[in-house]
């Protein structure tokens, strides 16, 4: 219980307004609407508006509101339940109608302005730009993973199962439905988790680590989770793999050729090169 | 390939929405509008899709059979809702204003142009930016392990290999990834295209549907105030696209998505359905939320904005009348 109302106040509100103003612009249209007395005109959808606003911002209601949302969505998710958009568009509609008649051709000159500020006003709320969200840099890996993945397909006709970099696993199950993995996005998403009961061990995870950290820092070693180092042996790895059922390998080109060579020859793979990576194939 | 998947799939919202509205409420159905149709419509598909996956779930019957199922049963509602506004359609000719001179409308398309061209900005980003936020999804996964399998949850989507532990049944019966399955094989297009593309467009365009409703409940008397209302309620759905969460990021970046599907087209229209009291519907709206996202055992946020919105009628409502006996 105390976790969730740390998720319904830090977590929670202070990271929803942080980021964009939405709420502050649905909490003064609600202001506006209310001095101007325009409420009246439609007192339910008004109450309710204003009601469920609040419910959102107190953390005891907010706790509740995310136990009825059950517990598969985070804070953000109770927002659906405030009609933001409907009532802060009513809000200004009220705003803008009255005094300029916006929309009309004729006075366009005059509207002008108020149009601008308008949209200037929405743009300091938010916008794509705050997103977080580079659309061309995930374009770009994503071409590059589907380049070296079709390279993987082309190296042979029996059933793929492969070990990869987690860009190229992403990218393998969205590309097609037939290669089989050694783990899913859930290692690294663990939002994903709540979508199956299946867990994962111990082994799996160390080959998620090692294969990470080599696309990182080219190395083998390690952060074993309290705080120390240790080494995952490359072969070890290589080995755990193949005996999972994996018969293709994609080792980032971070690590040097000859210790690709070193790692293949005594288990019998073969390496070539797809992409930016090397394959190593049963 | 993606414009005909697209302009199929609101005709036939379109044509069953119009004949579920004549059934449900008669002549009365003049209270409704062309988007009540393409919304109500929609969400019939949700309905048959859902029910086509339930079928399909429980006799573990294989994808193409639901497909056959799910086709055929569109087919058949479409044809038969056809046919019922039709029929009563050539009943009613010749009410008033079936001609309307050039200039109404005129009248009519002007002030919609504004949020028209918003729109249109919205469409070109959306389709350039398709499946720009991935994270927390995995629609497209289960949509191709689907397609690959020929079944419904066969294996893991996002790794390939069967089920060890199973998923959640609540999970399980959500409709979304067998409805677009459905689609990528009627149309024979790409998973991709469908799931980022296609689905998230027709999403667009019903939610401006929604917000359009919802701007004739507010103002039924202006037709300047409904499109200052849809224009910046378009502005807002720019501005809303910072984050998750927010209606503008999930129609801009996860359209497909069944979060995005209730937040930005059913609850906006579930408003406007309450505004005007259209009850009938509202159950309609809260039973395709059940279908498309997890929800407390079919108690999701329709039903808690329909039951906010009707307390605060009747307390009003209330309120009015003892202050007209006093």
């Amino acid at each position: 219980m105390a976790e969730q109302f740390r998720n319904a106040w830090q977590l929670g509100w202070l990271r929803f307004t942080g980021n964009g103003k939405l709420p502050a612009l649905l909490l003064a249209a609600l202001l506006f609407l209310w001095l101007s007395g325009s409420w009246k005109r439609h007192r339910a959808f008004f109450c309710y508006a204003a009601v469920s606003t609040f419910l959102c911002m107190v953390p005891v209601t907010a706790v509740i509101l995310m136990r009825y949302q059950t517990r598969f969505y985070d804070y953000e998710w109770i927002w659906s339940m405030v009609p933001m958009t409907a009532a802060a568009a009513w809000g200004a509609t009220e705003f803008l109608a009255p005094r300029h008649n916006a929309l009309s051709s004729s006075r366009t000159g005059k509207n002008l302005p108020v149009l601008l500020l308008l949209m200037a006003v929405l743009a300091l709320c938010g916008g794509p730009w705050r997103s977080g969200v580079d659309a061309k840099a995930q374009r770009e890996r994503r071409d590059q993973a589907e380049k070296a993945l079709s390279l993987v397909t082309e190296s042979g006709d029996e059933e793929i199962c492969l070990w990869a970099p987690k860009e190229i696993l992403e990218s393998a199950r969205r590309q097609s439905g037939s290669p089989r993995l050694l783990y899913g996005r859930n290692l690294w998403e663990e939002a994903l988790n709540a979508y199956s009961y299946d867990t994962c061990s111990e082994e799996i995870r160390e080959l998620y680590l090692w294969m990470e950290n080599v696309q990182r820092e080219g190395t083998a070693q390690v952060d074993d989770g309290e705080g120390g180092e240790r080494l995952i042996a490359g072969e070890d790895c290589l080995r755990t793999a193949l005996g999972a059922g994996a018969n293709r390998i994609l080792l980032p080109e971070r690590i040097d050729g000859e210790t690709v060579e070193a790692l293949a020859q005594p288990l019998h793979l073969t390496v070539s090169r797809a992409g930016g990576y090397y394959l190593l194939t049963k | 390939m993606l414009t005909g998947m697209i302009l199929c799939m609101l005709a036939v919202s379109w044509v069953t929405g119009r004949g579920i509205l004549r059934i449900l409420y008669g002549e009365k159905r003049e209270a409704f509008c062309q988007a009540d149709f393409f919304l109500t419509g929609w969400v019939a598909l949700i309905g048959m899709a859902q029910a086509s996956h339930l079928l399909a779930v429980f006799g573990r019957l294989s994808l193409q059979a639901c497909t056959f199922l799910l086709g055929g049963a569109v087919i058949c509602l479409t044809l038969a809702m056809g046919a019922v506004s039709f029929f009563a359609g050539r009943r009613g000719e010749g009410a008033p204003g079936e001609a309307a001179p050039e200039r109404a409308w005129k009248k009519r398309l002007l002030p919609v142009l504004l949020p028209a061209l918003v729109f249109l900005t919205q469409a070109v980003f959306l389709l350039t930016q398709s499946g720009a936020c991935l994270t927390g999804d995995m629609t497209l996964e289960t949509v191709t392990s689907f397609l690959d399998t020929d079944g419904i949850y066969q294996v893991n989507p996002l790794t390939g290999a069967p089920y060890e532990s199973g998923i959640p049944f609540r999970l399980k019966i959500l409709c979304l990834p067998t409805f677009y399955s459905v689609l990528c094989r009627v149309f024979s297009a790409p998973p991709q295209t469908t799931v980022w593309q296609a689905v998230p467009c027709v999403t667009l365009v019903l939610s401006y549907g929604a917000f359009f409703c919802v701007g004739k409940a507010l103002f039924p008397e202006s037709r300047k105030r409904q499109a200052c209302f849809l224009t910046v309620a378009a502005l807002l759905l720019w501005a809303g696209s910072y984050a998750p969460g927010m209606d503008g990021f999930g129609l801009l970046y996860q359209g497909w998505r069944g979060e995005t599907i209730r937040n930005a087209v059913l609850l906006p229209y579930l408003l406007s359905l309450c505004l005007r009291g259209k009850w009938k519907s509202v159950l309609l709206c809260i039973a395709a939320e059940a279908c498309v996202v997890w929800t407390l055992y079919g108690a999701g946020a329709c039903l808690f904005v329909a039951a906010g919105l009707a307390v605060s009628r009747q307390v009003w409502d209330r309120r009015k009348k003892q202050t007209e006996k006093e």
